[in-house]
């Protein structure tokens, strides 16, 4: 207004100025400023013009990126090596926006072309909703099909950048890496658990998950695993090999399926075997049983028990598996895996010592892993002297292979409670220190599980040159509401142990589902015939890879004082 | 007065220059950085298809059937085939060792002896 009003100023001025010269010179100023204002903001304009229609080209060259903010990369997960496990490769996504497209059928007809398309109708069904600015075509093409698809020129049809997760092993890790949905989200295994840690902002981020896992050693797990249910003919296995403080270097579960293809996957073959399968072990629980009666002070390894007669308890009849029906000593009854002993034994301590020392070592609860599908034990609903007999020798409560793995190791390596992890932590897990046995009882347990490898049920998984500890279980399983006849009994058969005896460095768990009898077993079905021997072929190849003191082969003397050997 | 509006003007329209000037430098700058950025992302893309590749013709499975084909006298190691260090001093390995020290220098002996009778041959003829 100013301005308006100084001109109109300017204009009286001027008629007046013929008389009056320096009211001519103000004027004159007035003028160039108001000339001056008129070029500025003329330039203004013609500034922004420009900005318009020529830089924001530029910005719209930015905002054209083909990497759409909805789909997010993954970090790679590796071994404990660095040996890459599963990773995302940059891959294309085909989408369409129908409100764009100009001619639904005629696109529908040229996009069917390529392969990989959903098919016709599907195409045209998608297309169809005009509302819609956004519809996938195909997910994870190649690049040949995405040049393929832009040569066709069609409007509305646009490629996205886009992730594909790849488990480069297929089945070696698929239990516990795990699989993701074609999103990228987790669905299973370590995937899932980490699901959101998981994702990073571009390439550029660099943070991997490293697991504690070894790839040599999952690699000959699965393998030996592998051919040992092909020769038993068992209806599937699982094995662990874990360190003794807890980190897990090999977890197989078979049957096993390919995280790549979900499409041909059973349930059967996602079922993680060392984490959900939920049973009754069998003798392995003996070394359970024998490190209470010791560490509880209620029996040594000298102490004697007759098992000259089976045990009737109800309904039940407590007997042994070719046993030798005489007294036996404690280590005894463990290196020939006599039930009837065992229930003894179990008698001596009872049933409210036996619950607390299960409590104290974990058996009653959910064990703790990263892997998120971990079975709860079966606990019984009452604990009664039979509950306790029956637990002694491995019945009557139902654990998962890994909460055995962890307890048992725990016990052997000095009675210190370990928490099995996959995860290789750079601070590791503050250990809380729980003693669930002295490192007496430790001990001597470890030289009852040498014992049983050197004369007892487990010799077949001992190996030249190391000092292999071990035990084996035979299960039944459960069918119904009880075990089945002899004829349809099925048996879960389990060997765990580690090496070496006299410093454990390495724990092996191997399990067999239903293994079938046969020649070279002499029609045996029991765990000494069948996964000891799948235990010995994996320690022959792990051994020369992990063990430091090879050659040193211990000989169990405090033992072998109470265990009196019969030649056959 | 008029000096003064002419060094403002110029004053102004000099800082106008500089600063569009700035303006175009930051958007030619971003422009570049956004490319190398790109590239950036591009490589690390490439390289994480390389390492999966790689990673996938290490697998052992494929590394166990080319170790068949080609290195068909070679096997796994055994734990039998190691000893510990008690062992390799002990008297019979050393034995062991020298009986086989016997056999390379008869075997060496028997060589010269043949390099011998060839020079013989050739001065011969």
């Amino acid at each position: 207004m100013r301005l308006f009003r100084s001109l109109f100023d300017g204009f009286a001025l001027w008629r007046r100025a013929k008389s009056h010269s320096t009211l001519i010179e103000a004027l004159r100023n007035r003028l160039l400023f108001a000339g001056v204002c008129a070029v500025l903001i003329f330039s203004g304009i013609s500034y922004r013009l420009a900005d318009v229609m020529v830089l924001s080209q530029f910005i719209d060259c930015r905002s054209k990126n083909w990497t759409s903010p909805g789909i997010i990369q993954k970090a790679d997960i590796v071994d404990r090596n660095g040996e890459l496990l599963a990773t995302s490769i940059t891959t294309a996504s085909c989408y369409a926006d129908p409100s764009v497209v100009i001619d639904i059928d005629e696109a529908a007809a040229k996009l069917n072309e390529i392969p990989g398309m959903p098919g016709i109708d599907r195409i045209k069904q998608k297309l169809s909703n005009r509302k819609k600015h956004f519809v996938w075509l195909a997910r994870h093409i190649t690049p040949q099909l995405r040049t393929q698809i832009m040569d066709l020129g069609i409007p509305g049809v646009h490629m996205l950048k886009d992730y594909k997760r790849i488990y480069i092993h297929k089945n070696l890790f698929s239990h516990v890496i795990g699989c993701s949905d074609i999103d990228g989200e987790g669905i299973y295994g370590l995937e899932r658990k980490f699901s959101k840690q998981l994702f990073i902002k571009d390439a550029t981020d660099k943070r991997k998950l490293v697991t504690t896992l070894d790839l040599r050693m999952q690699a000959i797990v699965h393998e030996e695993l592998e051919r040992a249910v092909k020769k038993f003919g068992a209806a599937g296995g699982n094995a662990m090999l874990m360190t003794t403080n807890g980190e897990l270097i090999a977890i197989v579960s078979l049957p096993d399926f390919n995280p790549n293809n979900l499409k041909s996957t059973t349930s059967d073959a996602m079922f993680n075997r060392n984490t959900l399968g939920v049973f009754e072990q069998g003798s392995i629980l003996k070394i359970l049983n024998v490190a209470i009666a010791i560490d509880s002070g209620a029996a040594s390894l000298g102490t004697v028990f007759d098992a000259t007669e089976p045990i009737k308890i109800g309904k039940y009849l407590i007997n042994d598996f070719r046993g030798k029906k005489r007294p036996l000593t404690l280590a005894e009854a463990f290196v020939f895996s006599s039930n009837i002993a065992s229930a003894k034994i179990a008698q001596a301590f009872g049933a409210s010592v036996q619950k607390a020392y299960m409590k104290k070592f974990g058996m009653l609860d959910k064990p703790q892993i990263e892997i998120p599908e971990v079975g709860r034990p079966l606990i019984p609903a009452h604990w009664t002297e039979a509950t306790t007999m029956s637990v002694a020798y491995g019945y009557g409560l139902a654990v998962s292979p890994l909460q055995l793995l962890a307890t048992v190791t725990s016990i052997i390596n000095g009675g210190v409670r370990i928490v099995p992890t996959v995860i290789n932590r750079r601070h590791p897990r503050a250990n809380d220190q729980i003693r669930l046995v002295s490192s007496e009882t430790s001990a001597i347990v470890r030289e009852l599980m040498r014992s049983a490898v050197c004369y007892g049920t487990a010799k077949k998984a001992s190996i030249d040159g190391t000092s292999i500890f071990g035990k084996t279980g035979t299960a039944y399983k459960v069918s119904g509401r009880g075990y089945g006849s002899d004829s349809t009994r099925k048996r879960i058969t389990t060997f765990i142990g580690g090496f070496p005896s006299d410093d454990p460095q390495y724990m092996l768990l191997v399990t067999l589902d239903d293994p079938k009898p046969s020649q070279e077993t002499f029609g045996y079905v029991t765990a000494g015939w069948n996964v000891a021997p799948a235990a010995h072929d994996i320690f022959n190849r792990i051994v020369p890879i992990l063990c430091e003191s090879v050659g040193k082969a211990s000989t169990p003397i405090k033992v072998l004082k109470y265990v009196k050997l019969e030649k056959r | 007065m008029n000096k003064a509006i002419v060094v403002s003007l110029f004053v102004l329209i000099l800082v106008g220059i500089c600063v569009s000037r700035v303006k175009y430098e930051v958007v030619f700058l971003r422009k570049s950085l956004e490319g190398i950025n790109k590239e950036m992302e591009k490589c690390s893309d490439d390289i994480k298809i390389y390492s999966a590749e790689w990673s996938y013709l290490n697998t052992p499975q494929r590394l166990k059937a080319l170790c068949g084909k080609y290195l068909k006298n070679l096997k796994p190691l055994e734990n039998n085939q190691l000893i510990s260090y008690e062992q390799f001093t002990q008297s019979h390995f050393q034995e062991d060792c020298n009986r086989t020290q016997e056999g390379h220098n008869k075997a060496f002996v028997a060589f010269l002896n043949g390099v011998a009778k060839a020079k013989d041959v050739l001065e011969e003829r």
